[in-house]
């Protein structure tokens, strides 16, 4: 037994990712919005700001975004829009549908430069939607009874959770992904998960309890226990080739749905579907859970009335996990609810070397979503695992506008949690 | 991807929540004699209660050792080492255990003894690279009925222990245990099988949901020690 655990293990301090705003190439021309910026706006904004879109401006016209070029030059910079959570410095992900740095920089240049329009004549080439889709789908499931989302009083947000019945009569391998909605102006995110078992009778007694498609999930995923996570976003599609998520025979499939109704037309109304690829076998990813079990205990993760800044961290070498081979990550879902601000997960190597598995700049509670990981992150044996969760606790940012700030601990969703779930495989493609 | 029923969680789980500390070891409710030594060795197999979650109830076993001096007819100056190891998750807990003879029967073979043990030790537990530190305190008190050379002992326990550790707030634990055992002589050895029962109850478990919320923790342990007397 190894004992040398005297020294205190230390915060690993330093970002992957340069806080300075991001640059073009020095001499590129000065960005036009015909040539530079409808572009981008088109193939990563216009999805949800359009016209009856989620989001409550429309960016379907130079005039338009012109007029709301300053908010999205902040949200931009900000990358809180579009709203992808992972900074693109750390990792690359399939799927991803947040700008790169030079795009930021584009659209930063061009709000600085005076939002010119440029000639209609001088049109940048199209960028393709990042929208992957299904390469073929093998189960479909639906929701059959319309859901009207009603926010609870002073909310315009209703977390939906909708039960489903696994038709698999095998054990099955989940290989990708795809969420259809009869109103995407509703949705605001998606997860989607398997539970069998005890747990699955749970969730359908929940489902039975309650009048209408579904139950509320309003408060948190917490009703949702025994949970395996497949996949969530709104953009899906195949897996990396090869690997699959188990859902055994008589499963239950939950989608949770965030609806949002600040853009909803009156008496919108959804009626979800989930498309399934499936395989009969595949490489299971293996499950890693990440969090300090400390935090479990009382008041171990205690963030105090008015800290801006509460910050957490944690490091570990999971062998128990990967019993002691070498493995390979291959995704990563990070987990905080409305006070977490900040979320980073690496890799710290026995020689020093740091590999960064995710880095959330600014998280958002109704973002949360699976990254997979576009190149696997191998970690050895004798590598450790590093998270580190920031919480603001400010009066500016309570869940509740206006509430006086209060002390909270690891819990509930009136709490906060700092975990990351991560899936690895033995082979690194 | 599943969030929960993770083994490594679950063995996190169970070495923090019981502190993981060996409690059993104390040996007779009569001290030693002066210029007495007793060594030997221990295992010890811990659980912790169902009631935290059942993910957590898994058994734990440590192995250690043990040393006792008589200073005096009446104190004996004793202490234990004990380790519990998988790969990756390891914990080791060292206790400095005088014991003073409260009563003493005048024939070691038949009549009762009471003796009062007051503990200090530390035990660490380590998983991966973030070690929890547990600083901790017990008082004992062993009733001892003596059976010619053999004795049945029974006891009460009540310690305290606080839980430090890197980014957390430090967690302060109180808790209080009762046993019974025996101690057989063999030769110039004594074995002494032990069963110890212990409830942590202002310990809290936060959950997702706050009805799955928990508190009180309770913990088994059972030992078996083996010392040769000089």
């Amino acid at each position: 037994m190894a004992l040398g655990a005297c020294a205190v293990p230390a915060r690993d301090s330093g970002g992957f990712c340069a806080a300075d705003r991001p640059t073009r190439p020095q001499g590129a021309p000065s960005p036009t919005w015909h040539r530079d910026v409808a572009p981008i706006v088109e193939a990563f904004c216009v999805r949800c700001h359009r016209e009856g879109g989620l989001a409550g401006d429309s960016f379907e016209s130079y005039l338009r975004v012109f007029a709301a070029r300053e908010s999205v030059a902040r949200s931009v910079r900000a990358r809180t829009m579009p709203p992808y959570l992972a900074a693109p410095c750390c990792a690359r992900y399939r799927h991803s549908w947040g700008l790169s740095d030079e795009q930021i920089a584009t659209v930063l240049d061009w709000v600085d430069a005076g939002a010119p329009e440029g000639s209609p004549m001088d049109r940048g080439a199209r960028i393709e939607p990042p929208t992957a889709g299904l390469s073929r789908r093998d189960v479909s499931l639906s929701v059959t009874e319309p859901y009207a989302p009603t926010p609870p009083r002073g909310s315009t947000d209703d977390v939906r959770c909708f039960v489903l019945d696994w038709p698999g009569t095998a054990r099955t391998f989940v290989t990708g992904l795809e969420i259809e909605s009869a109103d995407r102006s509703l949705l605001h995110h998606v997860i989607v998960a398997s539970v069998s078992g005890e747990d699955a009778d749970r969730v359908a007694r929940l489902d039975r309890d309650e009048a209408g498609a579904g139950f509320s999930c309003n408060d948190g995923a917490g009703s949702l226990r025994g949970v395996t996570m497949l996949g969530g976003g709104l953009i899906g599609g195949d897996f990396p080739e090869g690997i699959g998520i188990a859902v055994e025979p008589r499963s239950k499939i939950i989608l949770n749905i965030h609806y949002s109704t600040v853009a909803a037309r009156p008496g919108a109304v959804d009626r979800p579907s989930v498309h399934f690829r499936t395989d009969a076998n595949a490489r299971p990813a293996e499950p890693l859970a990440l969090t300090n079990p400390a935090w479990l205990i009382g008041d171990a993760m205690r963030v105090r009335a008015g800290d801006r800044d509460a910050t957490f961290f944690y490091r570990y070498r999971p062998r128990v996990s990967t019993r002691g081979r070498t493995m390979f990550l291959r995704s990563v879902t990070p987990h905080m609810h409305t006070f977490g601000s900040r979320l980073t997960v690496r890799v710290l190597r026995a020689n020093g070397e740091r590999a960064c598995v995710l880095e959330i700049p600014r998280w958002r509670f109704g973002w949360e979503q699976v990254y997979w990981l576009e190149e696997s992150i191998r970690l050895d044996p004798d590598d450790e695992l590093y998270l580190e969760c920031h919480f603001d606790n400010s009066a500016d940012n309570q869940p509740v506008p206006g509430a006086a700030p209060r002390d909270f601990t690891f819990g509930g969703n009136s709490q906060d949690m700092c975990a990351a779930f991560l899936s690895m495989t033995e082979a690194a493609r | 991807m599943s969030r929960g029923g993770h083994l490594n969680m679950g063995v996190a789980m169970a070495l923090a929540l019981s502190g993981c500390y060996s409690a059993t070891g104390l040996g007779r409710a009569r001290t030693l004699g002066q210029a007495h030594v007793e060594v030997g060795g221990q295992v010890e197999l811990t659980t912790n209660s169902g009631r935290l979650n059942t993910q957590t109830s898994l058994p734990w076993a440590h192995v250690g050792g043990l040393v006792r001096v008589g200073v005096h007819d009446r104190v004996d100056l004793g202490a234990r080492v004990s380790f519990a190891a998988i790969d990756g998750a390891d914990s080791v807990s060292v206790w400095v255990d005088p014991k003073f003879q409260l009563v003493r029967s005048a024939n070691a073979t038949r009549g009762l003894d009471v003796a009062l043990v007051t503990s200090v030790g530390w035990h660490q537990v380590r998983l991966g690279g973030t070690p929890w530190h547990l600083p901790q305190g017990a008082i004992a008190v062993l009733f001892g009925a003596n059976f010619g050379p053999h004795q049945l002992i029974l006891s009460g326990r009540g310690g305290y222990q606080a839980m430090i550790g890197t980014s957390m707030v430090t967690q302060h634990v109180g808790w209080g245990a009762v046993s019974v055992g025996g101690a057989f002589r063999v030769g110039r050895w004594d074995l002494v099988p032990e069963l110890l029962l212990g409830w942590a109850p202002g310990v809290t478990f936060n959950a997702e949901r706050m009805e799955e919320q928990r508190s009180g923790a309770g913990q088994a342990q059972i030992g078996f020690s083996f010392v040769h007397r000089w």
